[in-house]
C-alpha cells in the first residue's frame, strides 16, 4: 500500500465512533430477537462485553508491530494468503457499504422523505462519500473531528430533554427473556461493528496507534449504546419495539421550551455520519483493490466500489423484507468472527511459528 | 474534480428542493390539525372528521372572523380507506405532521380503539407525541364546534395542556397509549372532552369534564374532575392546581405549588401491599372568615390536616373503585408487581391480583405561604 498522509489516533477513532453512531441511530428494533425493555438494556451491556473481547485479538495483533496493516503482515507470510485476505476484506467492506447505503435509504425514505425515490439520494451520498475517499483518509479524519461536535450535541439534546418523560415503570423485570436470546442479541449488535476491520486494515494510515486507543473507543461506543438503550426503554417503553427506527421516534419527542420539532435537523446531523462511514468504506475498498492488483488506480477503484454498492443497494431499499432477511442472516456474524477473531489469530500464530523456524 | 462536484451539488439542489413539479406544493396538501374518529357499529365503518387548516380563510384585512379550518367527514372500513377517499374528493395529499390530536368518540371502544390507532403509529408523517383524547359523545361534535377565528384542535390542545398543568386532566400522547395497551394488565386514561354551553349566548365550547379509562377488555369508565385530581396524585403527575377544603371555621382555598408521590410495593400477608406517600406543598390563597385577622397558627395546622385527609380520602376512593369494583388497572400496579414480583403475577390472573391488592395512602401537606395577610399566634 502506498501511503500519502497519516492521521492522528484521535481523528481515526473519531471517524470510527461516528461510523458506529450511524449504525446505532439506524438500529431497527427487534431485528434479531424481540426482547423486553430491560433485557434490551442488558443486551447492550453484553454488546459492550463482546466489543471488549473482540478488541483483544486486535490489540495482540498490533502488540509487536503497530505500523503495518493486516494485508502487509499477511504478505510477509505468503503472497497468495494476502491476496485471499484482500478478497475477503473487500467482500466484507462492500457488504458493510451496501448495508450502510440501504440503512441510509430506508431511514431517510421512512422518516424524512417518504414520497421520494431514494435512488437519487443514495447516488448523491455516494458521490459525496467518493469525493471524501478520493481526497484520502486525512480529509475524512478532519471532517470527523468537525462533525463530532454537532453529533454529540444532537445526541445530548435528545437525551437531556427526555428527563420529564422518563418512567422507571417502562422497565420490565430483568431476564424476562431467555439469557441465550439476550446474549445472542448482544453479540448480533457487536457483530455490526464492522469498524474493527477498519482498524486492522487502516492502521498504516494512523500515527502511533496504541491498544489503549482501541479500548477508549470501545468504552465510548459502549457508553453511548447503553445510555441510548436506557433512554429508549425509559421513555418509549414498549412503544419503541413497535417503531422501525426507535431512535428517530425518540428524537421526535425531544423539545426544550420553545425549541421543538428539531428532529429534521437532528437526523440530518446524524446522516453526516453515514457520509463519513461510506467514505471510509470506499477508501478501504480502494486500498484493497490497489493491494490486490498492485496498481494505484484511485478513480477507477473508487468508481467500481461505488457502482457495486449502488447497484446492490437499490433493489434492497424498496424491499424491506429482503433487506431484513439479509441482515438477519448469519453473514454479518460470520464475517465478524472470521475477520476479527480468526484471521488475526491465524496470522499471530503463523508469525510465531515462522519466527521459531528461523531460530 | 472540485468543479465537477460543485456543479453536481448545484444541479442536485434543483432536484432536491421544491423547484421540480413532482414535489407537492402546500396548496395541494391537507394540513391536518385534528382527527375525530367515530364508529358506525351497524355498518362497521369508521367515520372520520378531519380538520384541515385553510390559511386562505383568514380574512383579517376586512376584520371578519371566518374559521381558518375546514372539517371533512369521510367513511371507510379502515382509517386508511377513509383518508384515501378524502384525498380522492379533495385532490390533495394529507400531511399528518401538524396533527395536534386524535379524538376517539364514545362509539370507538375496546379493540376498535387499538385498531384505529394502528394507522397513526404506522403512518410515516404522523408524530408519536400527538395527543389522544376521548369524546363523551361523537368525536365529530368536538371538532365541528364553532370557535370563531380559532383553530378548534389548537384550542382543545391548549386546554388539555392547561388543565393538565392544573391537575384537572391527564395529557395522553399517542406513544403513551400504545405503551399501555402493550402492557397486559394496564388500562390507559384519556382526557374526556364534551361540548358545553359557552359564556356568550348560544355559544358552544369544548370542555374537559374528567378522564376516560379505557382498555381492550373493559367498557370505558369515567373519572370525574375530583377523581382525576386524585388519580394524578397517585400517578405522581400533579404539577400545580387548587383545592378547596372545609375546616371547622370556614372554607379554605389552597394552591398546589409542588407535589411528590412515592409508591412503595411490598408483600404483606401474602398479598401485594402499596404504600402511597404524597408530600404536597401548598399556599393558602383564601381563608373565608368574616374577620380579616382570624387566621391563626392553629388554623394553619388544621388546614394542613384537613387538606391531607381530603386528598387521602379521594385517592382511596379512586383506588377502591378501580381496583376492587371495576378491576381496571389505571395505576400500572400490575406492571409494578410484574417488575418486582414476577412470580406473583404469573401465579394469579390479573383480576384476582388487582382485587387482592392492599394499600395505604399517606398524605402530608405543608403550607408554604399564606399570601399578603398576617397570621395570629
Amino acid at each position: 500500500m502506498e501511503l500519502n498522509k497519516k492521521i492522528t489516533p484521535f481523528q481515526f477513532y473519531t471517524l470510527l465512533f461516528l461510523s458506529r453512531v450511524f449504525s446505532m441511530v439506524t438500529y431497527i428494533a427487534g431485528i434479531k430477537e424481540k426482547l423486553s425493555t430491560t433485557d434490551e438494556v442488558l443486551a447492550s451491556v453484553f454488546t459492550g462485553v463482546f466489543l471488549a473481547v473482540s478488541a483483544i485479538p486486535i490489540v495482540l495483533f498490533f502488540k509487536n508491530d503497530n505500523e503495518s496493516g493486516i494485508i502487509k503482515r499477511a504478505s510477509c507470510l505468503s503472497e497468495s494468503f494476502s491476496k485471499i485476505l484482500c478478497v475477503f476484506y473487500l467482500i466484507e467492506a462492500l457488504y458493510f457499504g451496501i448495508i450502510t447505503a440501504v440503512r441510509f435509504g430506508v431511514f431517510t425514505g421512512s422518516v424524512m422523505f417518504p414520497d421520494t425515490n431514494m435512488a437519487f439520494f443514495i447516488f448523491i451520498m455516494l458521490i459525496a462519500s467518493s469525493y471524501i475517499a478520493f481526497k484520502g483518509i486525512e480529509s475524512a479524519g478532519r471532517s470527523a473531528v468537525i462533525i463530532l461536535i454537532p453529533v454529540l450535541f444532537a445526541l445530548f439534546f435528545v437525551f437531556a430533554t427526555q428527563s420529564d418523560d422518563f418512567d422507571f415503570l417502562n422497565f420490565s423485570h430483568p431476564f424476562t427473556d431467555k439469557i441465550t436470546d439476550i446474549v445472542s442479541s448482544g453479540f448480533y449488535s457487536a457483530s455490526r461493528t464492522g469498524e474493527f476491520a477498519f482498524i486492522l486494515l487502516l492502521t498504516p494510515y494512523v500515527k502511533k496507534q496504541k491498544g489503549r486507543h482501541i479500548f477508549l473507543w470501545i468504552t465510548a461506543v459502549m457508553f453511548l449504546i447503553v445510555i441510548t438503550e436506557i433512554v429508549l426503554a425509559g421513555v418509549l417503553g414498549r412503544f419503541g419495539a413497535t417503531q422501525l427506527f426507535s431512535m428517530y421516534s425518540l428524537s421526535v419527542l425531544a423539545e426544550f421550551g420553545f425549541i421543538e420539532r428539531l428532529d429534521a435537523i437532528i437526523t440530518c446531523i446524524w446522516l453526516l455520519c453515514a457520509a463519513l462511514k461510506i467514505a471510509v468504506i470506499i477508501f478501504l475498498c480502494e486500498t484493497l483493490f490497489s493491494s490486490l492488483f498492485r496498481k494505484r488506480l484511485k478513480l477507477l477503484f473508487i468508481s467500481i466500489s461505488c457502482i457495486i454498492v449502488f447497484s446492490a443497494s437499490i433493489p434492497l431499499i424498496n424491499n424491506i423484507s429482503g433487506f431484513l432477511t439479509i441482515i438477519r442472516s448469519p453473514v454479518t456474524s460470520l464475517l465478524f468472527i472470521i475477520g476479527i477473531y480468526v484471521i488475526p489469530s491465524v496470522i499471530i500464530i503463523a508469525e510465531k511459528i515462522k519466527r521459531r523456524q528461523k531460530r | 474534480m472540485k468543479k465537477a462536484v460543485i456543479t453536481l451539488i448545484l444541479i442536485s439542489l434543483i432536484f432536491l428542493t421544491s423547484c421540480i413539479p413532482q414535489n407537492t406544493e402546500i396548496k395541494y396538501r391537507l394540513v391536518i390539525e385534528g382527527i375525530g374518529i367515530d364508529y358506525d357499529n351497524k355498518k362497521n365503518l369508521y367515520e372520520l372528521t378531519v380538520q384541515v387548516l385553510e390559511p386562505g380563510n383568514t380574512d383579517a384585512e376586512q376584520g371578519k372572523s371566518s374559521s381558518p379550518v375546514t372539517n371533512y367527514t369521510v367513511k371507510g372500513k379502515t382509517i386508511a380507506q377513509a383518508i384515501s377517499s378524502l384525498c380522492e374528493n379533495t385532490g390533495k395529499y394529507p400531511l399528518y405532521s401538524q396533527n395536534r390530536m386524535i379524538i376517539l368518540g364514545s362509539t370507538v371502544t375496546g379493540e376498535q380503539m387499538i385498531k384505529a390507532l394502528n394507522f397513526f403509529v404506522r403512518e410515516y408523517t404522523s408524530r408519536p407525541d400527538v395527543f389522544v383524547a376521548a369524546a363523551s359523545g361523537k368525536a365529530s361534535d368536538i371538532l365541528t364546534t364553532d370557535v370563531g377565528s380559532e383553530v378548534p384542535a389548537k384550542l382543545t390542545e391548549s386546554e388539555i395542556e392547561l388543565c393538565h398543568d392544573n391537575s384537572l386532566s391527564v395529557d395522553t400522547e399517542l406513544y403513551n397509549t400504545v405503551n399501555l395497551t402493550l402492557e397486559e394488565s394496564s388500562c390507559f386514561t384519556l382526557p374526556l372532552l364534551e361540548v358545553a354551553e359557552d359564556r356568550i349566548p348560544d355559544g358552544k365550547t369544548v370542555k374537559i369534564t374528567g378522564t376516560r379509562a379505557c382498555s381492550k377488555r373493559t367498557d370505558p369508565l369515567k373519572l370525574s374532575a375530583e377523581e382525576t385530581q386524585a388519580y394524578l396524585f397517585i400517578m405522581n403527575d400533579v404539577k400545580t392546581g387548587s383545592i378547596s377544603i372545609d375546616t371547622e371555621k370556614t372554607a379554605v382555598g389552597l394552591d398546589i405549588i409542588e407535589s411528590k408521590t412515592k409508591t412503595t410495593l411490598s408483600i404483606k400477608n401474602g398479598v401485594p401491599f402499596f404504600l402511597i406517600e404524597v408530600r404536597c406543598k401548598v399556599d393558602v390563597i383564601e381563608f373565608g372568615d368574616e374577620s380579616f385577622l382570624a387566621f391563626n397558627e392553629k388554623d394553619l395546622k388544621k388546614t394542613e390536616e384537613s387538606a391531607g385527609r381530603l386528598i387521602a380520602e379521594r385517592m382511596a376512593g379512586v383506588l377502591d373503585r378501580f381496583l376492587k369494583n371495576e378491576k381496571c388497572d389505571i395505576f400500572r400496579f400490575g406492571t409494578r408487581i410484574e417488575q418486582k414480583y414476577p412470580e406473583l403475577s404469573e401465579k394469579m390472573n390479573s383480576d384476582d391480583l388487582l382485587s387482592s391488592i392492599d394499600y395505604k395512602v399517606r398524605v402530608t401537606i405543608d403550607v408554604g405561604r399564606i399570601g399578603q395577610m398576617t397570621i395570629k399566634k
